[in-house]
């Protein structure tokens, strides 16, 4: 006898806690989908909307302007990443120091063809006479024999009396007088001189030779180089 | 059954609510839930796109254009994990369509980002024109682009240059570091400057924000 009203007020409590819980679920399932049509501005229905529909597209922009004042803002976002503003003073100067110390070169010497030596003056100042030609020489130098008997040279003979000079033609019986022809001059003898034995060069090829090939090439590797190297340099330095 | 009824209600009242919005979920599929108050541009990005990448809210994008942070409407932006160092920039232009690109500089954050359509596909951060050779500020079109210029003027190599002014002030790469300041132009890191360049055209447009001004030291 107690036991039926018991099963029927259990089964009653049943309903009751089933219905609890489907209004909760329904509850939940329509929040999710009504918060999420306000997160919709602008609503985008496109021409269905009632009076319902339009107020609650209000509703969701005026939440959405809400919830954007809270959200962070596009400068805030840029000022999130940005290393901060520069600092006045030290940071603004600009560097030439080393951007000069770099430029710095020694020049090669100027050679202008038309400047006038200081020295010209103290030389022209004085006059040079014109070179002269000087005579050609009265007797040969050299390589005229005299001698014969139509050219006596008297010459004193030893042990005779007193020396007449000169006597020409002596006179007969006037002593032995020796007639000593002048030595004969002859030139210098000098050995013939042959000309240098000169080996003409062969003559190049129209087409360099493999060494020369490397050895151009080798030449334009390091001047590439060069430069590179310099311009790498220079862009690591260079700050404009 | 009071609580059924109320369930029942409940499931209706939400049902009409949700019937409002039925039909955008359907045009994009591929929009992230957390971004729903996005522009249709954005939600016509591909999934792959939206990888590091933030969306803008209309109210985010309306509070920046009223405060003069931004001219146009922008989209989205480049998600960036805490401040970059002097040398550091961010480059994603993954499933960005192809476009003409415009260029905003902020000299107040020393930052430089590329648009892509509204949407930032890179950003990093510059050096520009110290105090006696100041930074112009304003709007610019691309003059020249010089992958390999050596500037008359100062003697100095500026690789990928694109020039602003008729007087030189130009977008090129240099060393970014600490401390270092320009004769007007706008310096990059060499990599960031080589994308830029290969991205940018003759005639493009680039905005130079000026910093703000510092508060004078008599007042």
């Amino acid at each position: 006898m107690s036991t039926a009203p018991a099963a029927s007020l259990s089964w009653l409590n049943n309903r009751r806690a089933i219905g609890i819980g489907a209004a909760l679920v329904a509850l939940a399932i329509a929040a999710a989908l009504s918060i999420s049509s306000f997160w919709r501005p602008g609503g985008g229905g496109g021409g269905q909307g009632n009076g319902v529909q339009s107020a609650l597209n209000a509703g969701a922009n005026g939440v959405s302007r809400a919830l954007g004042a809270i959200q962070q803002s596009v400068a805030d976002m840029l000022a999130g990443r940005s290393p901060g503003e520069r600092a006045e003073g030290t940071l603004a100067n600009l560097k030439h120091r080393r951007l000069a110390a770099l430029h710095q070169r020694a020049l090669p010497k100027v050679r202008r063809p038309g400047t006038v030596s200081p020295l010209a003056g103290i030389v022209g100042a004085v006059p040079v006479p014109p070179a002269q030609e000087l005579p050609p020489p009265a007797t040969p130098l050299y390589n005229v024999v005299a001698g014969g008997p139509g050219a006596p040279v008297a010459a004193p003979s030893p042990g005779a009396g007193p020396v007449v000079f000169p006597a020409i033609p002596p006179p007969p019986g006037g002593g032995g007088g020796v007639i000593i022809p002048p030595p004969a001059i002859t030139p210098p003898v000098t050995p013939p001189v042959t000309p240098p034995i000169v080996i003409p060069p062969p003559p190049s090829g129209a087409v360099p030779e493999p060494s020369t090939w490397a050895m151009m090439m080798l030449g334009f590797a390091m001047i590439g180089r060069a430069l590179r190297v310099r311009a790498r340099e220079t862009l690591h330095l260079a700050v404009r | 059954m009071n609580c059924a009824f109320a369930a029942l209600a409940c499931a209706v009242l939400g049902s009409m609510v949700s019937g409002c919005s039925s039909k955008p979920q359907a045009n994009s599929p591929a929009a992230p839930p957390q971004n729903t108050a996005i522009s249709a541009h954005s939600r016509a990005l591909p999934p792959e796109a939206l990888k590091g990448r933030t969306l803008l809210t209309k109210a985010q994008l309306d509070q920046a254009i009223d405060s003069g942070t931004l001219d146009r409407p922008v989209n989205s932006l480049l998600t960036v994990d805490g401040p970059l160092r002097f040398g550091d920039f961010v480059w994603n232009d993954k499933g960005i369509p192809a476009g003409p690109i415009w260029v905003r500089i902020d000299l107040g954050k020393q930052l430089l980002s590329v648009f892509r359509g509204g949407d930032e596909i890179g950003t990093g951060v510059v050096v520009y024109g110290g105090d006696n050779k100041k930074t112009p500020a304003g709007k610019f079109h691309i003059l020249m682009k010089d992958r390999d210029h050596r500037s008359s003027l100062y003697d100095a190599v500026m690789p990928y240059t694109l020039q602003l002014t008729g007087d030189g002030v130009s977008i090129h790469g240099s060393t970014v570091r600490w401390g270092a300041a320009t004769h007007g132009c706008i310096g990059l890191p060499l990599d960031f400057a080589r994308r830029l360049f290969e991205q940018a055209k003759v005639g493009d447009e680039v905005v130079i924000v000026p910093p703000a001004k510092r508060p004078s030291p008599t007042a």
